[in-house]
C-alpha cells in the first residue's frame, strides 16, 4: 500500500488525508497544535472579493472562470472545486454535521455586527438568511455578543423592527465553550427553549454562535420544536464552536476512512536518499524519530498556521525551506489592519505546478511532494475571503495525486 | 535542507511567552467544559505565569483541579506547554499548602499495591464493600463510588524474574509498570507474547514506580528519586543492546521520555529516545519486513480510545492498525476527549465528581455505539470506560494476543 504522510492538520490537511486514504493510500496525518478552525466561522468560503476594490461575487463558481493562471483553483480546475464542495457535505454529513449551500449562489449569514457575510457552504445551524429574522437574543454575562447593537443594525439594514431579548442562564461557567457544554444537558437547553416559548413564539430567532459540540443540530431541533419557531446562529469571536464541529466532524471522518492521526508531532526536515524525499524527522519535546512515506502533501498553512514562518524580516517556508512567491522584502502589513487591498505578507505563498508539485526554478522540488490550502502562492484567503474552497479543493486534489503517485 | 532540532526545554519563568491568547487551549481543556472552578488553562497556565515570575503566589487550590492530560498542550498551536506550567504551579501550590492524604496515598500507590498482592482477599473485600469504602472517603478522601482495580493473584514481576529470554538479533528491555505488575498482569502476558511471536529477545531491567502520579501531583522531588534508579537501569538495558524500550502504559511511557527530561532535569537522550509502545515497535518491524504474525478471524466490536497521553507521546495510535488486521473484527476510534480519570484525580472524593462529568462524553458515545470491548493502552482510561459504560476495557495487546494465530517454531 502506498503511503501519504499529510503535515498539517486543518481543513485542507484533514481533507488530503481523507482523499488520500479514500483514493486506497496508507494515509498518516501529522500535526502540532490544531487547524485554525477555532478561529473562522464554521462557513465555508469559495470566493467573495476576487479584486480588491471590487464588488462582491454573488455567484462564486461563476467567477472562479476570471481567476489569474497562478491561482489554486486555476491549478486544480472549477470541476474540482465543485466537487470537493459536494463531497465535503457528503463526509461531515455522515458524521451529523450538514452543510447547505452548493457554491453556485452565495448565502448570507448575519454577523456579531449586525451586517452580513457572504460564504458558499454554511452550517445547517446558520442557514437562515438574515432578511427572515425577527428577534436577536443575547445570552446574560456572555460579553461576545452585543444583541442590541445587532438588532439595531440587522433592522436598518432589512427595513422593519427586529426585537432583542436577553436570556440568562443559571450560574456557572458563561463563555462560549462553557456555555456550549452547558446546553448539551437537558436541564439547561430546555430552560432556554421555555424561555423562547414564552418570549418569543413562533419567531424566528437569533443566537449567539453557542451550540454544542456534539448533537448542535439535534438540540437546536428540540428546542425549535418547544417554542415553536426557528433558531439560527451567530457567529461571533473565538473559539468558535462552529469552527469545532466542522474539526470534529471531519476527523472522524478520517479516523473511520482509517487516517492515522499522529497529534503533537511536529515536522523538522526531510529525510533525503539519492534525491528523493524518502520520510520525514518527527520531533516531539525532547525526542526526535524518523517516519517513512512515499509522497507527502504539506498543508501546513500560512503565517496562523506555521507553515510560513518570520525571522528577522524574512520569510521561510518551515519544513523543506521551500521558495516562495508572491512576496520577498519590505513591510509584512498594510498601514490599516482593515486594508481592503489585503496584507503584503499574506500574497506570500509556495509556488505549485498543475499538480500541485512545489516548484523551484521552473521544475518541480521533488515528484513525490505536493503542497495545498493556505500555504500555498497566488491568492489572498483574507481579502479575498477564498480559504475554505482552496483548503477542499486542493486538499482533495493533493491528497488523490498523493494515493496514486503519478509522475 | 534539513534543520537542527531544538531540544532545549523551556523554563518555566518564560516559556508562557510565547501565547497568543487563542484559547484553542480552553477548547481543549475537559475541565474548563464541566466547571467554572476552573479557570481554565489560558489562565492557569501563561496568564497566571506572569505573576508568578514576579514571586507573587498566583495561584489557590483550583491549580489541583487540573487534571494533567495535556490535551491544552497538544492542542497549543504555539507549543506553550501549558500542562507543564500548571504542574510547576502544583508545586508551588503543595510547597505553600502542603498535599491531603489522598493525594499523598494515591500517587504513593506503588508503595501500597505490593501490600495489596500480599493480602489480596481482605482488600478485594475492603475494595468492594461499602462500609470500608464510606471509612475510606471519611478517612483518606479517597472516593467511595471511584473505580478500584483488583489486585492480582501473582505479580508480573514475579513471571519477569522467572522469565527465560531465547536470544535473538533484536533484543528490547520491558518497562511494564505497577498497574500490570500488581493489578493487571494480563497485559504484560499478552505483550510477551506478542514480542516472543516477532522472535524479539526480551529483558527486564530493575524497574521501579515511573513516577507519573507523583508529577500530577507536583511531586517533581519524589518522582526524582524513582527515576534516578529507573533511567540508569534502562541505559544499562541499551548499554547490553537494548534498541528499545517497550512502555506499555503512556502515562510511565511519557513519564520515562519527555517528563524526565523536562520536569525532573535527568540526563538520558539515548533512554528517552528509545521508550516506544509495543505495537509501534511491532510496526517499526513489520514495516522493515521481519515480521509474519497472523491473527484468527475474530467477531469482535472494538472501539479504541485515545488516551490524552498517548496523544502527548506525538506517537500516533498504533495499535489501530493492527486491531484493523484482525479478520472480522470491527475498529472505530472514538475521539470523544479525556475520561476523565487521569492517574489519582478521578479517584479523590474531591475531584471524582469532576472526572465523572468528563468522561460522560466518551461514555455517551460507548453507549450510542455498543461496543464489545473499549481498547485503550491507558489503564486510568480502561478502568474509568468501564466503570462508567459497563462496557468492559482491553489494552490492545490483550486483543491482538488472543486473536494470534499459533505457528509451530
Amino acid at each position: 500500500m502506498r503511503r501519504v504522510l499529510v503535515i498539517g492538520g486543518g481543513i485542507a490537511g484533514l481533507t488530503a488525508a481523507l482523499s488520500a486514504a479514500r483514493a486506497g493510500a496508507d494515509a498518516t496525518l501529522l500535526q502540532v497544535g490544531q487547524g485554525a478552525h477555532h478561529l473562522f466561522s464554521g462557513c465555508v468560503d469559495v470566493l467573495t472579493y476576487p479584486q480588491a476594490d471590487g464588488e462582491a461575487v454573488a455567484q462564486p463558481l461563476t467567477a472562479l472562470a476570471d481567476l489569474r493562471d497562478d491561482h489554486p483553483y486555476a491549478k486544480v480546475g472549477v470541476e474540482a472545486v465543485r466537487e470537493a464542495l459536494a463531497e465535503f457535505k457528503q463526509i461531515v454529513g455522515e458524521q451529523d454535521l450538514t452543510y447547505v449551500g452548493d457554491g453556485e449562489n452565495q448565502k448570507r449569514v448575519l454577523t456579531a455586527m449586525g451586517t452580513f457575510r457572504h460564504t458558499a457552504l454554511t452550517p445547517a445551524t446558520m442557514a437562515i438568511d438574515p432578511a427572515e429574522i425577527d428577534v436577536v437574543c443575547g445570552l446574560a454575562h456572555f460579553r461576545n455578543f452585543a444583541e442590541s447593537m445587532i438588532a439595531a443594525e440587522l433592522s436598518r439594514r432589512i427595513g422593519r423592527p427586529v426585537k432583542t431579548l436577553l436570556f440568562t442562564l443559571e450560574k456557572g461557567r458563561r463563555d462560549a465553550v462553557g456555555i456550549s457544554s452547558r446546553l448539551r444537558r437537558e436541564e439547561e437547553f430546555s430552560a432556554l427553549a421555555e424561555f423562547l416559548a414564552a418570549e418569543a413564539k413562533g419567531a424566528t430567532v437569533a443566537l449567539p454562535a453557542v451550540l454544542p459540540v456534539e448533537n448542535a443540530e439535534a438540540i437546536k431541533a428540540q428546542i425549535e420544536e418547544h417554542f415553536g419557531g426557528r433558531l439560527v446562529e451567530v457567529p461571533g469571536l473565538p473559539p468558535s464552536l462552529a469552527g469545532l464541529r466542522l474539526m470534529k466532524a471531519l476527523r472522524r471522518a478520517a479516523l473511520d476512512a482509517s487516517v492515522a492521526s499522529v497529534p503533537n508531532a511536529r515536522a523538522i526536515g526531510p529525510v533525503e536518499e539519492n534525491g528523493r524525499i524518502v520520510g520525514i524527522n518527527v520531533q516531539t519535546g525532547n525526542v526526535s524519530r524518523e517516519l517513512r512515506t512515499d509522497a507527502i502533501v504539506l498543508a501546513t498553512g500560512h503565517l496562523v498556521g506555521g507553515g510560513l514562518v518570520s525571522a528577522r524580516g524574512r520569510l521561510r517556508e518551515a519544513v523543506f525551506g521551500l521558495p516562495l512567491r508572491g512576496w520577498s522584502r519590505g513591510p509584512f502589513f498594510a498601514e490599516r489592519f482593515l486594508a481592503t487591498e489585503g496584507h503584503p505578507v499574506l500574497q506570500a505563498g509556495v509556488p505549485v505546478d498543475a499538480h500541485l508539485h512545489p516548484v523551484k526554478d521552473g521544475g518541480a522540488v521533488c515528484r513525490n511532494l505536493y503542497a495545498c490550502g493556505d500555504i500555498l502562492a497566488g491568492f489572498d484567503p483574507y481579502r479575498e475571503r477564498s480559504g475554505g474552497g482552496v483548503a477542499l479543493s486542493t486538499g482533495m486534489v493533493a491528497g488523490r495525486l498523493a494515493a496514486r503517485g503519478e509522475s | 535542507m534539513k534543520r537542527k532540532p531544538i531540544t532545549e526545554p523551556l523554563r518555566p519563568d518564560t516559556m508562557f511567552d510565547p501565547c497568543i491568547k487563542c484559547t484553542i487551549c480552553v477548547t481543549a481543556c475537559p475541565v474548563a467544559q464541566i466547571t467554572d472552578k476552573f479557570p481554565g488553562p489560558k489562565q492557569a497556565g501563561p496568564d497566571a505565569q506572569r505573576f508568578r515570575t514576579r514571586g507573587e503566589p498566583a495561584e489557590g487550590d483550583w491549580i489541583n483541579l487540573c487534571t494533567g492530560c495535556l490535551r491544552c498542550q497538544v492542542d497549543c498551536p504555539a507549543e506553550v506547554p501549558i500542562a507543564e506550567i500548571n504542574l510547576y504551579a502544583k508545586q508551588r501550590y503543595a510547597a505553600r499548602k502542603g498535599r491531603d492524604v489522598a493525594t499523598h496515598m494515591l500517587s504513593h500507590a506503588h508503595l501500597i499495591s505490593p501490600w495489596g498482592v500480599r493480602f489480596r482477599w481482605l482488600a478485594g473485600l475492603m475494595l468492594r464493600w461499602r462500609l470500608s469504602r464510606w471509612f475510606a472517603e471519611k478517612l483518606f478522601g479517597i472516593d467511595r463510588q471511584a473505580p478500584m482495580p483488583p489486585f492480582a493473584k501473582k505479580r508480573f514481576r514475579d513471571v519477569a524474574r522467572d522469565y527465560r529470554a531465547k536470544p535473538a538479533k533484536r533484543k528490547v528491555a520491558y518497562f511494564y509498570g505497577c498497574f500490570t505488575d500488581c493489578n493487571d498482569p494480563a497485559v504484560g502476558h499478552a505483550v510477551l507474547k506478542l514480542l516472543e511471536a516477532a522472535g524479539v529477545e526480551v529483558m527486564f531491567p530493575e524497574q521501579q514506580c515511573c513516577g507519573a502520579a507523583l508529577i500530577g501531583s507536583g511531586n517533581f522531588a519524589a518522582a526524582r528519586k524513582q527515576n534516578e534508579v529507573n533511567i540508569p537501569a534502562l541505559q544499562q538495558a541499551v548499554d547490553a543492546g537494548c534498541e528499545a524500550i517497550i512502555v506499555g502504559s503512556p502515562s510511565c511511557a511519557l513519564a520515562l521520555s519527555r517528563e524526565a527530561h523536562d520536569l525532573l532535569e535527568l540526563d538520558g537522550d539515548e533512554v528517552f529516545n528509545r521508550v516506544i509502545d509495543p505495537l509501534g515497535y511491532l510496526s517499526r518491524l513489520d514495516e522493515a519486513g521481519e515480521l509474519n504474525l497472523r491473527f484468527r478471524e475474530t467477531k469482535l466490536f472494538a472501539a479504541f480510545h485515545e488516551a490524552c497521553h498517548l496523544a502527548a507521546l506525538g506517537w500516533g495510535m498504533s495499535a489501530v492498525p493492527w486491531l484493523r488486521r484482525i479478520p472480522g473484527a470491527t475498529v472505530r476510534v472514538l475521539d470523544a476527549g479525556c475520561c476523565g480519570l487521569a492517574g489519582t484525580y478521578g479517584l479523590k472524593r474531591k475531584t471524582a465528581p469532576f472526572a465523572r462529568a468528563i468522561g460522560q462524553n466518551v461514555a455517551d458515545r460507548i453507549a450510542q455505539w455498543e461496543p464489545d470491548v473499549v481498547v485503550s493502552e491507558c489503564e486510568g482510561c480502561r478502568m474509568q470506560l468501564t466503570h462508567l459504560s459497563g462496557v468492559p476495557a482491553k489494552h490492545p495487546a490483550q486483543i491482538l494476543a488472543d486473536a494470534l494465530e499459533e505457528t509451530d517454531k
